[in-house]
């Protein structure tokens, strides 16, 4: 055993392991996508309610409404953009289960076929 | 005390939202030969997956001669010498046998050196070098697939069901080659549902059921507990 363990090639994988560059990845990388995306929406809504209720009722200020206006837009562009990506990254991880079960079944079907020939 | 040349901490994974792997963990050490049994459908393909790099664990670690490298790509692992034999046939159908031979020169051997090698090992592969992949019986399949694994010089070697679909007889000398690689000091991962095959081969055994690694120990005496195993858990799905 110990011959093994002190081989050139056991060696060569040490220094190789060694290199490697570890990027991270993830097990469902839509999830950031989705939870970004989720945020915006409550934000979007946050921010069109606080427009209406906190800057633009309380006060007859054109000034103020006027960025109330202002802040209930923005409100309004985070809900959008929200929901686009939570959307897509949803329909991603959907698509994404939906092929790897075909590309499963088609195997199977494949291997029976196989098996009856 | 050496340092394992693989290693499961854990280990939760699956597809998509749904769970496979309900914290496995393992431990390959250098020279070892596990063998990783358990029923149809227990998680012992998707263990693989996590250990080649194919499939990223939702939780855990995977850690290659001490270095955790969990969420490294297949590639670099391939690179790095864990090299997989996946289950069915792992062959190009479309291409001929020296053509897929000469896809494992990507670990930088040569051609001529990985044709040499496969046709030692395999004599009867030599004679069908022209012959398209697809047309060669189950176990030629499974040799070409092995050879050219053996081809790129790997440090770990993982096997998926390579019994899948064979004769016993073809099964037989596969495993037959799996224990001259072991006793050139090999380090192998073994998957395999039917027990028998692998158990002679290897050093150290576990039985997997849910996707949980339920006992590891000798061989001989998992082999014991093998078939309660396998009938509790047919019982209990």
């Amino acid at each position: 055993m110990s011959e093994t363990i002190s081989s050139p090639r056991l060696q060569q994988f040490q220094a190789e392991v060694d290199q490697l560059r570890v990027t991270g990845g993830r097990a469902n990388p839509e999830r950031v996508g989705q939870t970004i995306g989720g945020v915006a929406i409550v934000i979007g809504l946050a921010l069109g309610i606080y427009a209406y209720f906190g800057l633009s009722h309380p006060t007859s200020n054109p000034l103020q409404q006027g960025d109330a206006t202002v802040v209930g837009l923005l409100g309004v562009s985070f809900t959008v953009v929200g929901t686009g990506l939570f959307v897509v990254f949803s329909l991603t991880r959907y698509f994404r289960y939906w092929l790897v079960r075909l590309i499963y079944e088609q195997r199977e079907q494949t291997d029976q076929l196989a098996q009856r020939g | 005390m050496t340092t394992p040349l693989l290693e499961l901490r854990n280990v939760r994974a699956g597809y998509g939202t749904i769970d496979v792997l309900h914290g496995v963990s393992l431990v390959v050490e250098p020279g070892q030969v596990y063998a990783l049994l358990g029923p149809n459908g227990a998680g012992k393909t998707t263990t693989m997956g996590v250990c080649s790099g194919q499939i990223v664990p939702s939780a855990g670690q995977l850690v290659l001669h001490g270095r955790e490298v969990t969420g490294i790509g297949s590639d670099a692992l391939a690179r790095a010498g864990v090299c997989l034999v996946p289950e069915g046939r792992g062959v190009f159908p479309n291409l001929t046998v020296a053509e897929n031979l000469r896809m494992a020169t990507y670990a930088g051997v040569p051609y001529s050196a990985v044709l040499d090698k496969a046709f030692t090992q395999f004599p009867q592969l030599a004679a069908r070098r022209r012959q398209l992949a697809g047309t060669l019986s189950g176990g030629e399949q499974q040799m070409l697939s092995m050879s050219r694994a053996m081809a790129t010089e790997p440090a770990l070697l993982l096997l998926d069901e390579l019994s899948m679909g064979l004769a016993p007889i073809i099964v037989e000398e596969l495993y037959g080659r799996v224990a001259e690689l072991a006793r050139g000091g090999l380090s192998i991962l073994i998957v395999e549902q039917f027990a028998q095959a692998v158990l002679g081969v290897s050093t150290v055994a576990s039985i997997m059921l849910h996707g949980r690694i339920t006992r590891t120990g000798p061989p001989h005496e998992v082999a014991e507990e093998l078939a309660a195993a396998y009938l509790g858990a047919a019982t209990h799905t």
